[in-house]
């Protein structure tokens, strides 16, 4: 019925109302005038009228609903649990994060509706299969912990997935890439479900969770036991048979995701799962469900009998269409018969897909093109700390002698702020989202859009908007602007023709941005001013190392700037404060590179409070190149240094009450997590905020601090094998990109699997079969852990281990991950995590020392050492030794970096020791270029292999020991690879390789 | 406690957002929403239980109040929030009827294919008010593709309590309007409920 017709049945219907009823039929008769659709509607509508029709309105009964429907809520202690806040309803209960106060641990508490829960065989099945799919232990099943009983309301205890659901993620858009990932997560879920009999049944965007790193879970297996009436008499050893239990009420969410055979309430297989992910994966790509109805009858019929909606979008790439297509076949036979085949299709397509994608890195390596990049303008990359180091010495190397100025500070380590904070300040202290006892579990992280691809953001101090580019377009972005408000997002600068926009910042009032264009050569650099309200933006300083930060009273802009780069100039850099307009320059302080010390330029220096001083980060030497926070006084341009040292800083914020948020990875031992958010007050220690496995960049926050933006840098590695040399028979044993730092794993004498995961939400010991299978984890601590090997024996692990997060020792635990014992002394300084390597007796462990000092030496050198399996003390085996070793198969020489000074530049120098005599028997040289790979005996014991990353695709190649490259690479990748190790036969190679993605978030404070 | 996890001004920013066609309200904020309807229930429960008198637009003014930011909100954010509250209602009746009448209608007898039942429309009821709710709420879905602004009156007059006046009034259009337009969508939803039965 058009409009127009049902405004005529509406008066109509009115106005007939207003007649006696014995008129009616006149009054219609006349007013109609023969239109038949409008006469018997009206008539429907009259003879259905009933004034006590809906007159009462039922709010009462929401109100008994919500108000009694269990014992629970926010706060409640129930046995070990205490309820922390209601993360989701529904209508099978509610669920609520809580703290496990016994294992100290955040749990999700799901308590179900006393209706679902009544019948005790339906629990009883629910249970069973629910542990059943728990005990599989699979990384993307959601592990249950417990199911128990409280006062009569039953409650399932699981593990807390912090992230969100695929629908609240589907809100954000996906890309296809992201899709596939997503999908591959699942059908291997789906696959180790299946094979052990579980079906899931209503796999549906709800029930699929998305961990922020990336990892997926899903959730729910064998619920849909709970609330199907199935009261038929069990058979073990029938296929599951399914009656659909429903009626036209059920929320159209619930059908949408059915298959034909189960709208029919026909039997039921784990083809069904198949369907109903398959009608997720055309959500994902297109936005829209396959099938359309308006009601749930339209709906169901459309499922049953018509075709899915069509695939014809142009983002969608072509290949993912027939599997989308093949799994919504309506006929089970016609579908995908297995998870199994389902997932080998999507793997095909990831992996076409990953060599595809050219603008996103692939880590664990980087290119020398990036070196060069890094070289240029400086900027550390995330995983790379050899990279950022190497670069860091060549410039101090090009350089020559000492700023005083800057020796000055060093070691006074007097930190503290210019002036009380301001009573303002102090009361939004309370408002901050990162406080003196604030712990990962207060935060509450939420995405901003643009999935996987954003550079950069920042958010304006009045908290209302969100300025940001993002990585779509092949880096060439404009700047965008979101009011959070309104939800209004425009592009306020349209993309440069040349180069990038980056260091983005608001100013104080938060009414102009300031943001960076760097362009090649990158000398003549600019700082832009643009209006919120709209507007040309202006030029405001040229040749800028950094951007621009305003001070607190509007008034000042402060960046650095690089002077006369050319070696052995006398150049360095600058720090200079100008007005905001970018009149009057003036140089706060002059660092010349030559010297130990020199102000960093890798963060935009960030205003004090009291807009006094400018926290900066001067990068010394001494004993390696680290970064000191450092203060900066405007009004003389005197400095003092922190003592922590840091590898890396990726940004830095001040909350109101004066304590500064940074992001950064602290120098005191070879960590290899990535950079983590930081709490600085005045003259305690730095304090952990985050520990994760996500890195921190890009720092802004609202003046109140109640809202802190920054960028997630995540990294999704999985590990692959390729069969002898052929790349082309490449295929994934992992899928969840879970593999910790890219390396730490390695092949068992027994052919399964060793690795280093972060599917318990920390790095942990896993082993498994060399198809994927077969999964257990192995420790349970919570140190940040990386394997080195298992023993010929077949009797021990050995693996690093760091308990504080950055002090890594080395131990061994049994082969089932009991007897845990340290091998390297605590005190000196710590074991490196690099690959630790077995002698060929089976005796010793050879592992890298590196010293928190050395007699005699300023910068400690670290020493090649052996100590004993079983337990002993240290034998030195070499000094000047670098990170990188490997043990002959053949006849136990071990092959190592050395860094003896004079380090030749563009070369790598390697030894080959003989492990019987200590003596030297071969030095080799190999191009730099390989310097940040890795370095492998072949199988046979007679050459040394190392990645060539002078492609863009990865080559293996082989170096004889009589110092001759083979011209024949040994394998040729088609992407980039990350720690590779062969088996001890040779006839498979494995390597871990993956992607980054970059998200911005929202951190506020959850309530608690 | 805070009732919510979003701040005023994020929910209200949602409101917004949601008012302004954005197709679902987040589950966030109808999460808000409901936990703050809770608290206000179970005090209501405790304390007014004896005189069993419900002030239901007091009771989602009291939601309101505690969840959005008042000065910060133009006036039409209010209309956006008892709409979005109405829906809620509506929600939590019909999943909590839902389930209930899942668990009722057990036994081999029932196990009606759904194609049939939905074209017979045949309901054998054993929970009159359960299933009357599930239907209600699929002819709402119905009714929403003529005259979305109907279900709207409907949702806020059956599942919020609002009487014609704050109706009109959320709504922004005139009490005879809300009145006619009552009447109409009761008369087509008896119709679409009881048409099964005649035919």
């Amino acid at each position: 019925m058009n409009e127009e017709k049902w405004k005529q049945v509406k008066d109509l219907f009115h106005q007939a109302q207003a007649f006696p009823v014995e008129d009616r039929v006149e009054f219609l008769d006349k007013a109609c005038a023969g239109d038949t659709v409008v006469r018997e509607k009206v008539d429907d509508l009259l003879g259905s009228y009933e004034s006590g029709f809906l007159a009462d309105p039922i709010l009462h009964e929401v109100v008994e609903i919500v108000g009694a429907e269990n014992n629970f809520q926010e706060g409640q202690v129930i046995g070990r649990y205490r309820l922390k806040e209601l993360i989701g309803i529904g209508g099978m209960g509610e669920v609520y994060r809580a703290d496990d106060t016994e294992l100290n641990r955040p749990v999700a508490f799901k308590v179900l509706h006393e209706e679902v829960a009544g019948d005790k065989e339906r629990v009883r099945r629910f249970i069973q299969e629910a542990r059943a799919a728990s005990a599989l232990n699979h990384p993307n099943i959601l592990t249950i912990h417990e199911i128990g009983s409280f006062q009569g309301a039953r409650f399932i205890v699981s593990e807390y997935v912090n992230g969100e659901t695929l629908r609240e993620r589907m809100r954000g858009g996906l890309t296809s890439a992201e899709s596939l990932d997503i999908m591959c997560q699942v059908a291997t879920a789906l696959q180790a479900a299946h094979s052990a009999g579980i079906v899931h049944r209503d796999i549906k965007p709800e029930n699929i969770m998305l961990r922020q790193d990336g990892l997926v879970k899903i959730l729910d297996f064998g619920l849909a036991k709970l609330t199907e009436a199935d009261d038929l008499p069990i058979d073990p050893a029938s296929p599951t048979v399914s009656r659909l239990q429903t009626s036209p009420g059920l929320i159209m969410g619930t059908v949408a995701y059915m298959s034909p055979e189960q709208a029919r309430g026909q039997a039921v297989d784990s083809r069904t799962d198949l369907w109903s992910l398959g009608v997720v994966f055309h959500e994902m790509l297109t936005g829209e469900s396959p099938f359309k109805g308006e009601s749930v009858t339209d709906l169901v019929t459309s499922i049953i009998k018509h075709d899915p909606a069509s695939l014809n979008l142009r983002s969608i790439s072509e290949e993912l269409k027939p599997i989308c297509t093949k799994a919504l076949a309506k006929d089970k036979q016609s579908r995908y018969q297995s998870a199994t085949d389902l997932l080998q299709d999507l793997q095909g397509e990831r992996k076409k897909m990953e060599y595809a994608i050219h603008t996103d890195r692939f880590i664990s390596v980087s290119s020398t093109d990036e070196l060069k990049t890094q070289l240029i303008r400086r900027r550390p990359t995330l995983s790379a700390e050899y990279i950022v180091t190497s670069v860091k010495r060549h410039k101090l190397a090009t350089l020559a002698s000492l700023a005083a100025v800057l020796f000055l500070g060093v070691g006074l380590s007097v930190y503290k702020y210019n002036g009380a904070p301001q009573p303002a300040d102090l009361n939004g202290a309370f408002a901050a989202v990162i406080g003196p006892s604030t712990t990962e579990a207060d935060l509450k992280i939420s995405r901003f859009s643009s999935p996987g691809r954003m550079a950069q953001i920042a958010i304006s101090p009045d908290g209302i908007y969100i300025a940001y580019i993002t990585k779509d377009g092949g880096g060439k972005n404009g700047l965008r602007l979101r009011n959070r408000e309104t939800l209004s997002d425009v592009e306020v600068v349209q993309a440069p023709t040349a180069g990038e926009f980056e260091d983005i910042g608001f100013s104080p009032d938060s009414g102009q941005i300031y943001y960076r264009h760097s362009f090649p050569p990158y000398t003549g650099n600019t700082i832009n001013r643009v209006p919120l309200s709209g507007g040309p933006s202006t030029k405001i300083i040229v040749d800028a190392e950094t951007g621009g930060s305003i001070s607190p009273d509007g008034k000042m802009i402060a960046f650095s700037r690089e002077v006369d780069r050319s070696p052995g100039s006398g150049g360095g850099d600058d720090v200079i404060v100008a007005n905001a307009d970018g009149s009057n320059e003036r140089v706060l302080v002059h660092s010349p590179f030559a010297g130990p010390a020199w102000v960093a330029t890798d963060q935009v220096p960030t205003w004090s409070l009291d807009g006094r001083s400018l926290v900066c980060w001067t990068v010394v030497h001494s004993p390696d190149p680290n970064h000191r926070l450092t203060i900066l006084s405007i009004a003389d341009g005197s400095m003092q240094l922190r003592d922590e040292k840091w590898w890396d800083v990726t940004g830095s914020v001040f909350m109101p009450n004066g304590s500064l948020v940074i992001a950064g990875k602290p120098m005191e031992a070879e960590k290899l997590g990535p950079s983590q958010l930081w709490l600085i007050d005045q003259n305690s220690p730095p304090k952990s905020i985050t520990s994760d496995l996500i890195g921190y960049s890009n720092l802004s926050a609202t003046r109140k601090g109640d809202v802190l933006v920054t960028i997630q840098n995540r990294s999704l590695i999985d590990l692959w094998s390729i069969v002898g040399k052929d790349a082309s028979t490449a295929t994934p044993i992992t899928t969840s990109g879970e593999l910790v730092g890219g390396g730490g794993w390695n092949w068992t004498p027994d052919g399964r699997i060793l690795f280093t995961s972060s599917v318990s939400g920390n790095s942990d010991i896993w082993i498994m079969d060399a198809d994927g299978g077969n999964r257990r984890q192995l420790t349970h601590d919570h140190g940040i852990k990386r394997v080195a090997f298992m023993t010929p024996d077949g009797r021990y692990i050995v693996f690093t281990n760091s308990a504080n997060g950055w002090d890594p020792h080395l131990f061994r635990m049994d082969a089932d991950g009991t007897n845990v014992k340290q091998l390297t002394p605590s005190g000196i300084g710590t074991a490196s995590e690099r690959i630790p390597r077995m002698s060929g007796d089976g005796k010793w462990v050879y592992y890298t020392q590196l010293f928190k000092e050395y007699p005699g030496k300023e910068t400690p050198p670290n020493e090649l050492r052996k100590i004993p399996i079983a337990g002993g003390d240290p034998v030195v085996l070499a000094t000047n030794a670098g990170y990188v070793m490997d043990v002959s198969p053949k006849d136990g020489l071990i092959a190592f970096d050395d860094q003896t000074p004079p380090v030749k530049q563009g070369i790598r120098r390697v030894k080959v020791m003989s492990p019987s005599t200590g003596s030297i028997v071969k030095t080799l040289e190999f191009p730099q270029a390989t310097a940040v790979g890795q370095m492998k005996w072949s199988p046979g014991g007679r050459y040394l292999t190392f990645v060539d990353q002078t492609k863009p695709f990865h080559v293996i190649r082989a170096m004889s020991l009589n110092g001759k490259i083979l011209s024949k690479p040994l394998v040729i990748f088609q992407g980039q690879i990350g720690l590779f190790e062969w088996t001890k036969d040779g006839k498979q190679l494995g390597y871990a390789r993956g992607t980054q993605t970059t998200d911005a978030v929202l951190i506020t404070k959850k309530d608690n | 406690m805070n009732a919510s996890s979003l701040s005023k001004k994020e929910i209200t920013a949602m409101l917004r957002a949601w008012g302004a066609g954005e197709h679902e309200a987040t589950e966030e904020l109808i999460r808000a929403v409901y936990r703050e309807l809770r608290l206000q229930a179970r005090y209501q429960l405790r304390n007014e239980r004896a005189n069993h008198t419900l002030h239901t637009t007091a009771l989602i003014n009291e939601v309101y109040i505690k969840l959005v930011d008042q000065r910060a909100v133009k006036w039409e954010n209010r209309g956006h929030f008892f709409a979005l509250a109405a829906k809620l209602m509506r929600r939590i009746l019909v999943d909590h009827a839902k389930t209930r009448h899942r668990r009722k209608r057990g036994g081999p007898e029932e196990n009606v294919a759904l194609e049939d039942v939905l074209k017979t429309n045949a309901l054998a009821a054993p929970d009159e008010k359960a299933l009357d709710l599930l239907a209600l709420d699929e002819a709402l879905e119905r009714l929403a593709t003529i005259d979305p602004q109907q279900v709207q009156i409907v949702e806020l007059r059956y599942f919020s309590g609002l009487d014609v006046p704050e109706t009109a009034e959320i709504l922004n259009i005139s009490t005879a309007t809300v009145k006619r337009d009552w009447a109409v969508a009761r008369a087509w939803l008896k119709h679409e409920l009881t048409r099964g039965e005649k035919a």
